[in-house]
């Protein structure tokens, strides 16, 4: 066992630039409006996607060698993995460019899944198996249409880079608790989340579980609930989190954390990630926060924030990604994203021997550089384009930024958001890539635009997930 | 390196209706442009000594032109180059000839687009996610937004080819399209691929061409308006530009490159003074616009001045597709390259009535192939 402290070492966070109003929800089914909007995970994206962009805004800015030599250990959390049958962790570990001799594991099945995850990275850091683990949860839980669900579920993402160096919040304790309780649930069968009716699990589970397992928590480690700066609660709705934290004796409008229901909605796992990811934005050294999440029980964390934290505070999270928004215009468009209606198929096909082939090219995006000339190529080739010299490259990561060098609106391609803008992008550092442009309208693209580059769900020929680079512009 | 100038002569011509040829099959098609060409040269079938056939993917192989025309027994290759398929089959077919191997040889280009209900032709890069769901009209896109930004060509300026190739389509009974459209028409189209819309696009098409070439010494012998092959170019750059860096997407290099062996070949100095008539491949409206550039008719950037001047106009300093063009003519691809040596070899022999164009003694053809991959040029002219 470690003697030394463990924790977070850095965060990220991500939200679907579309945004649904509610408003929009409550005229479709002529219901009262309902305040704010929830994020809305694009035709393109899915809970791979989300918490690539998460895990990959918490590895920005840390040194790319060390987090290849320590990070052996990757967690995705997600209800809503993109296959029943296939790892997403291994995924998520390929795109990310880490290293093979990595120990990859999916968390699901509750809404418990990325603190139950995190615990385990942290137990594995604790016996020194990994240097470093990484947890990116992701959610886009499947509500049915006119339901309350429908209303308050949205889309997103967080991540949390857990280590024992250089940490910028210490994990100080931890509590579990196992529940049997049957309130919400989804069998194979079921296309929506169920609910059971009435005010079972607003009244007898949730409040009890989650009461249950702060106060263990604080109990164990003779926190008084004042020293607490701010508690995470998951939060099914913005009234329920707060009758607990009272009968925690804490004050809600100062010491309950933002569960972002208003902007965001309820993302499932993620959401106090998410969370935590706004709080520790703004934290000071010496804050303490509580994390406690709900779902067949309960898991409660304590972190004490360190002086390390105003170096990680400045970068893609929460704030970055609620500036960021566009709104869907219609509960037709929100229809089609989420395949709530039968549309003509035009899938097309794939290749898995050729994903296969080509994977070190198509998820972390490796170019080539020649050895010879210098030009940095992508796709890979065997003779250089620039000066014929055979075999002679070094790998090249492509960079994540580039400006457009010419483009096209297309209105023929099948597609639940025409038109699809195709753009041909000069990568910064050097590579060209013909990539489509996501989360934009076809006014924004012209020649010069910078552009991140993201990785998206491209199509599902051959019915599998197609994952590929687009570009979106940056701002 | 040798020289194909005046080896090979063009003694017949042949050309099927252009259109949704709903009623005909690839069968139909080939019989009709194969045993008109055939009949112009005053050719019986058994004196064909080898074939050419150029399809983009209609069908396969030698068969497809054997089985139809009942031309069996001798050597017939199909050619394949994306849309210069057909130019390409014609340029082996000469080569052939020229090398003294064979006496008269049919070259025969056609394509079937109709029978399958396509809208038009998808990316030919057979790739789970390089270049996935990219189209035709998106690559020519890419060259016209370029070209805007760099030289401040406007949509009216694409337009106007499209005014000017439907105006000569009308004229073209073949054509798939004989109607004209003004220009307030083109440009409230619906968009297809910006800047390009709906009549910035050529259409989808049936259709097959041929011609019957011979050695240039024994043409006299079969007609005496025969028209000689003065230079071929062919040249391949990178089928995935869009991958290539530097490449500046304000033209197609395909173009000038294979213009220039032609030019070399037929002594050509300067093709806006020498050149009397010229099909090119308006697959687009802008491609139109850079094949002047690329075809060194005027410099770059400059190209959209010249349709505007009215220079390539029926009438004007260098008439460019009397036809109508890709744009009305219609582009089955495999057939398009030789429909445009059916074009210039009868306005050489000045038998296109209505869009002839006046005293035409020297003409080119142009036909390009893939993302602007494959630029191959012909020039013709009278003995």
């Amino acid at each position: 066992m470690r003697e030394q402290p463990v924790g977070i070492v850095s965060f990220g966070a991500y939200i679907p630039r579309y945004r649904l109003s509610r408003e929009v929800i409550a005229r479709e089914w002529q219901e009262p409006p309902a305040k704010g909007e929830k994020a809305v995970a694009s035709f393109d994206e899915d809970t791979f996607t989300m918490a690539f962009e998460a895990a990959s805004n918490c590895l920005e800015g840390l040194d790319a060698a060390r987090v290849r030599s320590e990070l052996h250990s990757v967690f995705f959390a997600s209800t809503t993995p993109p296959y029943h049958e296939k790892l997403t962790a291994g995924l998520l570990a390929t795109a990310l460019d880490l290293d093979r001799a990595c120990r990859t594991a999916d968390s699901a099945h509750t809404l418990r899944a990325a603190t139950s995850a995190i615990l385990s990275g942290i137990d594995a850091i604790n016996a020194g198996a990994v240097g470093a683990s990484l947890v990116a949860a992701a959610d886009m839980r499947p509500a049915e249409p006119h339901t309350g669900a429908e209303i308050s579920f949205g889309d997103g993402a967080a991540a949390v880079l857990l280590g024992a160096e250089n940490l910028i919040a210490i994990l100080e304790g931890h509590v579990s608790i196992n529940d049997e309780f049957l309130g919400t649930w989804r069998r194979d069968v079921d296309p929506y989340v169920v609910q059971f009716p009435g005010g079972f699990e607003g009244k007898v589970g949730y409040p009890r579980v989650i009461h249950e397992s702060v106060s263990a928590l604080l109990g164990r480690l003779d926190v008084k609930p004042i020293d607490v700066t701010q508690l995470i609660l998951y939060s099914p709705n913005p009234r329920a989190p707060q009758a607990v934290a009272k009968r925690l004796e804490m004050n809600p409008k100062n010491q309950l954390a933002d569960a972002l229901l208003g902007e965001v909605g309820d993302t499932g796992c993620a959401q106090v990630l998410l969370s935590l990811a706004r709080v520790l934005e703004t934290a000071n050294p010496g804050d303490r926060i509580v994390v406690a999440s709900y779902g067949d029980g309960s898991d409660a964390l304590l972190f004490r924030v360190t002086e390390a934290i105003a170096s990680r505070r400045n970068r893609r999270a929460v704030s970055y990604y609620l500036s960021r928004r566009r709104s869907l215009p219609s509960y037709g468009k929100y229809a089609l994203f989420r395949k709530l209606m039968k549309t003509e198929p035009s899938e097309g096909s794939s290749s898995p021997v050729i994903l296969w082939r080509e994977v070190k090219q198509d998820l972390p995006l490796y170019g080539e550089k020649c050895a010879r000339c210098g030009m940095v190529q992508f796709p890979r080739q065997r003779v250089c384009v620039a000066c014929g010299a055979k075999d002679d490259f070094t790998d090249a990561k492509l960079a994540r930024r580039g400006v457009v060098h010419t483009f096209t609106n297309d209105y023929l391609l099948p597609t639940p958001d025409p038109p699809t803008t195709e753009t041909v992008v000069n990568v910064e550092g050097g590579g060209r890539v013909l990539v489509q442009m996501t989360d934009a309208g076809p006014e924004q693209v012209r020649v010069g635009l910078e552009v991140d580059l993201v990785l998206r769900k491209l199509h599902e020929g051959g019915g599998l997930k197609n994952y590929f680079w687009k570009c979106r512009p940056r701002d | 390196m040798g020289n194909i100038r005046d080896r090979v002569a063009v003694i017949g011509t042949g050309c099927s209706k252009f259109g949704e040829n709903y009623n005909m099959s690839i069968e139909d098609m080939i019989v009709e442009a194969g045993f008109e060409a055939l009949q112009d040269a005053k050719v019986e079938p058994k004196r064909i000594e080898a074939a050419w056939v150029g399809t983009l993917n209609s069908a396969f192989a030698g068969t497809s032109l054997g089985d139809a025309l009942k031309i069996q027994n001798v050597p017939i290759s199909r050619c394949e180059n994306y849309c210069a398929s057909g130019m390409d089959a014609f340029r082996n077919a000469c080569f052939a000839v020229a090398s003294g191997m064979y006496d008269v040889v049919l070259t025969l280009g056609f394509e079937k687009l109709k029978d399958s209900g396509a809208r038009g032709l998808a990316s030919t890069r057979l790739h789970p996610l390089l270049a996935w769901g990219v189209t035709a009209p998106n690559l020519f896109a890419f060259a016209a937004n370029r070209h805007m930004h760099k030289y401040g060509t406007t949509k009216k300026q694409l337009a106007l080819v499209a005014v000017k190739n439907h105006h000569n389509g009308a004229l073209n009974k073949k054509a798939h399209f004989q109607m004209e459209v003004d220009i307030e028409t083109v440009l409230n189209a619906p968009l297809i691929s910006s800047p390009l819309g709906l009549y910035d696009c050529c259409p989808t098409t049936d259709g097959a061409a041929a011609a019957v070439i011979c050695r240039a010494d024994i043409a006299r012998s079969f007609r005496d308006d025969y028209v000689l092959v003065k230079g071929l170019g062919l040249a391949v750059t990178s089928g995935a530009p869009y991958f290539q860096p530097g490449f500046e997407y304000d033209g197609f290099p395909a173009t000038t490159l294979a213009a220039k062996q032609a030019y070399e070949q037929a002594g050509i100095k300067n093709p806006l003074e020498e050149i009397d008539v010229a099909e090119t491949h308006d697959c687009f409206t802008i491609t139109e616009i850079l094949n002047y550039e690329d075809l060194l008719f005027v410099e770059k950037g400059k190209g959209a001045r010249f349709i505007e001047e009215g220079h390539s106009a029926l009438g004007g300093k260098l008439p460019v597709n009397p036809s109508g063009g890709l744009k009305s003519s219609g582009h089955p691809i495999g057939a398009t390259g030789v429909r445009m040596i059916y074009e210039i070899t009868r306005q050489l022999q000045h038998r296109m009535a209505g869009r002839q164009v006046k005293n035409a003694q020297v003409g080119l053809a142009h036909n390009l192939g893939g993302p602007g991959a494959v630029g191959c040029v012909t020039i013709l002219a009278n003995p």
